[in-house]
């Protein structure tokens, strides 16, 4: 083990992002200077005060180098750097950010994440036909988690509706978000019957492309409270990344039922935070659910129910927003999109929220411990943030 | 040292087209018969591979000494096909590989090539490939009659079943069909007179030219092949030199259409199935006419052949009919759809061709895992272990681990859905290949699949090959059930449209 984990080491004092949706009303820079200044306005700071910066991006047109977050919030001369890790771009953004805190180095920082996804157009993700191994077969996002899905169907005897009913919880949840993409309830029947992109997944299992922001202002926990008059500021329990083959189809191992990335950043995550039972010492989480069997996959990699019965949990509302143990009681990427760099702090914009009991969406009952998890590539990148409150 | 064919294969396409299909999307009278037409993902080259895999089952491809391909269809004008289809077979380096290429007799041509250098000790074994995907024009005539496929004989000095004994060559210049390097389709003008004087005549001349040389009785050749761009053209040739009409093979013009160079290779791969100890005669004709004299010489090891390879017998058993005509104008790019292009390199490619091309992967020398492709450090988490790697060779076959049905490629909707399929392969390892020639409804776990090799995109504007998977084309065929040579007595296809 390291010399210190990160565990309240660094406090969150501001969160805000942009509405999530088609954007074309603006470009990454009108993205990040609606996330990064609700956050510093939230913080009370004034942007001058941030001594450095970390953006998570994933694609390159949405903008390289931290030189995007320096013009996306006109912020120059100090350190910015540019985060990509897949879907955990965001996420991992604000690890690194923690990391310096928590070093010494800096007092005040800034995470966030953007993308800019839906100026390429809506065939599904774009840029596939630029990156990987010029003949290696690359399939399509959904494709990819759908050989999951095809799998746990054959070894749990899952069903489509099975599926559906992650849908059908995530958009009910969505309803009361006001920054979310989608704000539509959704029937089974409706899930059901939707074109399919790859089976099985249709529409309603995919997440969609969206443009989105968001951002975390962090500092020490001794000096959170001259920000935070009150108090109400959150502190970080954990932060954990692990990384997998970007081809676990090569892998002959790999079981296609649960994503080793997911289960060790879980297990790191769990002993830095020092939870023995997530199930019932996570208060909520959100979760990444890019399809919807990725939802259930994780909830198992996560140890929040045993491997095979997350369709059941569901099913007996576990993870309802008013349920046990509550999963993207936000809606979820489901109804926020996927603006890939931005997913990661939303999600952390959204458990800083709930822990202060000020969620814009559903909040839930009495949280003590939030958890974040994102999911990246083929299974190859996990990400995980365990927020809490202070001692 | 006499040469002679060791070995045989070919390989026919997946689909056919029914006449009675383009003549009613013409609202022409309707045409008997059927051509094979390669898929959007095959071509000369990768249908060559396959005759090529099939030729040499149960023979180490490590023990040929040299490749020849014959086609008048080379998917490249400047860049030879043999010398990639010699790696898509795992060959040595250390070859000949040669490219015959804008006659329709480049397939003898090659076969005589093969004899000559064999017998003058210049190598033991040579592979002889012949491939053709001809474009005719929709509307013509040729569109009734082009199909596609491909046949290859492995020629060596020892083991062979058919001693090749000799041959004649005409070289005659006549412009009969021709297509001019910027040439989308096939020309002709002069059919008649090309029929008479070019054909006819050259292919007469060089059977007599070749009875002449041999001292044998044409009416004592068991088996004769001649090239005939209809159904009817054998019989003709064969009437005037004096072969008995009922030796004269069926061209599988019906079935297949008129395969270009393949055509007299595959004519007598199918006439093979009754082996008996003869003589056959092979022509080829185009800008001149070779006629090559054969001898069965091992009828026993003809019988083991047939049962080894799927070659004619088993491939044309297990044809379907493209659903649509406008199925065949995809196949063949007459609809102009873009098809997507993905970034490449020109270097990626042939530094990686261990994997890509050869099929190669890595066994951990540590814990044993075989995997896929070519890696430095072994890929599994428990493993790890770096530099005890050592390269082999594949298993072209596996079964299906997980799969899905991509409807989206690339951002497009091309050919989709696409069966995406994590292949367990025999004797180890894993692969993640896209499946063809397949209905996607049928597509399980625990599927049965073998590689196929194919065009995948035209990014950088090269053709860049890889493997696919598909359903095993392979089944017991009874000799009763076997796609031809029928005897149809075909009506000939109308003269002029």
């Amino acid at each position: 083990m390291a010399r210190q984990g990160i565990k309240d080491r660094v406090a969150i004092i501001g969160a805000g992002y942009s509405k999530f949706g088609e954007r074309w009303d603006m470009n990454t820079e009108g993205l990040l200077t609606e996330a990064c200044g609700r956050a510093i306005q939230d913080a009370g700071i004034e942007k001058t005060e941030i001594q450095a910066g970390w953006v998570g991006i994933q694609y390159w047109f949405t903008g390289l180098s931290g030189a995007t977050l320096a013009d996306g919030i006109k912020l120059y001369g100090i350190p910015m750097t540019h985060v990509e890790n897949y879907c955990a771009s965001g996420m991992d953004a604000f690890r690194n950010a923690c990391y310096s805190v928590a070093a010494g180095v800096n007092d005040l920082v800034i995470a966030c994440g953007v993308e800019k996804l839906m100026d390429e157009g809506s065939h599904g993700l774009p840029g596939f036909t630029e990156m990987g191994h010029p003949l290696l077969p690359l399939p399509s996002a959904p494709a990819m988690f759908c050989m999951a899905a095809t799998r746990c169907f054959h070894e749990y005897g899952w069903t489509k509706e099975d599926l559906a009913r992650v849908a059908v919880k995530n958009h009910s949840n969505g309803v009361a978000h006001p920054m979310a993409h989608f704000r539509n309830a959704v029937t089974m029947e409706e899930v059901m019957r939707a074109p399919m992109i790859a089976d099985p997944l249709g529409r309603y299992d995919c997440c969609a492309m969206s443009d989105g922001s968001a951002a975390l202002i962090i500092t020490t926990p001794e000096l959170a409270p001259s920000y935070v008059k009150n108090g109400n500021y959150v502190v970080v329990k954990a932060n954990a990344v692990s990384c997998y083959s970007n081809t676990p189809w090569y892998v002959p191992s790999f079981p296609f039922t649960g994503f080793w990335s997911t289960q060790k950043a879980a297990e790191l995550a769990y002993r830095e935070a020092g939870v023995t039972d997530p199930r019932h010492e996570i208060s909520f989480a959100e979760v990444h659910d890019c399809f919807t069997i990725t939802e259930l996959v994780n909830c198992e990699d996560l140890g929040f129910c045993a491997r095979g019965t997350a369709p059941e949990e569901l099913k007996n509302g576990t993870f309802n927003w008013d349920g046990e143990l509550p999963v993207n009681a936000s809606g979820g990427l489901k109804c926020f999109g996927h603006p890939i760099g931005a997913t990661g702090c939303r999600m952390l914009v959204e458990l800083t929220k709930q822990l202060q009991g000020r969620a814009d969406g559903r909040q839930v009952k009495d949280p003590t411990l939030g958890l974040a998890h994102n999911l990246g590539g083929a299974f190859t990148v996990a990400a995980i943030t365990i927020l809490g409150k202070p001692e | 040292m006499k040469a002679g064919i060791k070995a045989y294969g070919a390989y026919i396409p997946k689909y056919v087209v029914g006449r009675a299909q383009i003549a009613k999307a013409w609202d022409f009278p309707s045409v008997p018969g059927t051509k094979a037409v390669a898929s959007y993902d095959e071509d000369s080259l990768t249908m060559a591979v396959e005759a090529g895999v099939d030729c040499l089952r149960g023979i180490d491809e490590k023990s040929v000494d040299g490749l020849l391909f014959a086609s008048t269809t080379s998917p490249y004008l400047e860049k030879s096909s043999s010398s990639l289809i010699a790696v898509a077979l795992d060959m040595r380096e250390d070859i000949i590989t040669m490219d015959f290429n804008n006659s329709l007799k480049a397939g003898t041509s090659a076969l005589i090539t093969a004899a000559d250098m064999i017998e003058a000790g210049k190598a033991k074994s040579i592979l002889v490939i012949a491939s053709d995907m001809r474009n005719p024009e929709p509307l013509t005539m040729y569109e009734y009659a082009f199909g596609d496929a491909a046949a290859a004989f492995l020629v060596s000095d020892e083991d062979c079943c058919i001693e090749i004994v000799d041959y004649t060559s005409r070289s005659e210049d006549l412009v009969g069909p021709w297509r001019r390097a910027k040439d989308d389709y096939i020309r002709q003008s002069a059919g008649k007179y090309d029929e008479l004087q070019g054909y006819g005549y050259n292919t007469v001349a060089a059977i007599k030219a070749l009875a002449e040389k041999t001292g044998v009785d044409m009416a004592k050749i068991g088996k004769a092949c001649i090239y005939g761009g209809d159904v009817r053209a054998p019989s003709k040739i064969g009437k005037q030199v004096g072969i008995p009409p009922k030796n004269v093979c069926d061209n599988l013009f019906m079935t297949l259409g008129d395969t270009g160079t393949t055509q007299v290779f595959m004519t007598l791969i199918a006439a093979l199935k009754r082996p008996k100890d003869e003589a056959i005669l092979l022509v080829g004709y185009g800008d001149g006419a070779d006629a090559i004299l054969l001898q069965v010489t091992d009828k026993q090891k003809l019988k083991e052949l047939k049962r080894s390879r799927r070659a004619y017998m088993i491939y044309s058993a297990m044809t379907e009919p493209v659903p649509e005509y406008t199925k065949y104008l995809f196949f063949r790019n007459s609809l102009k759809k873009d098809p997507f292009k993905r970034k490449t390199s020109t270097i990626t490619v042939h530094r990686d061709g261990n994997f890509l091309m050869r099929m190669h992967g890595v066994k951990c020398q540590v814990c044993g895992t075989v995997q896929y492709p070519i890696w430095k450090s072994c890929i599994e988490p428990n493993c790890q272990a770096t530099g005890q790697l050592e390269e082999v060779k594949l298993q072209k076959r596996g079964k299906i681990f997980t799969f899905t049905l991509d409807h989206l490629e690339y951002g497009d909707y091309y050919e989709t859905p696409i069966p995406r399929c994590v292949i367990d392969l025999e004797g180890g390892g894993r692969i993640l290949l896209n499946m063809t020639d397949c209905n996607p409804k049928e597509v399980t776990i625990g599927m049965d699949v073998e590689m196929t090799f194919r065009k995948i995109h035209e990014g950088g504007d090269f053709y860049n090959y890889y493997w696919k998977c598909r359903p095993i084309r392979e089944r017991a065929v009874s000799d009763e059930e076997e796609g031809a040579p029928k005897r149809v007595e075909a009506q000939a296809p109308a003269e002029e449209m």
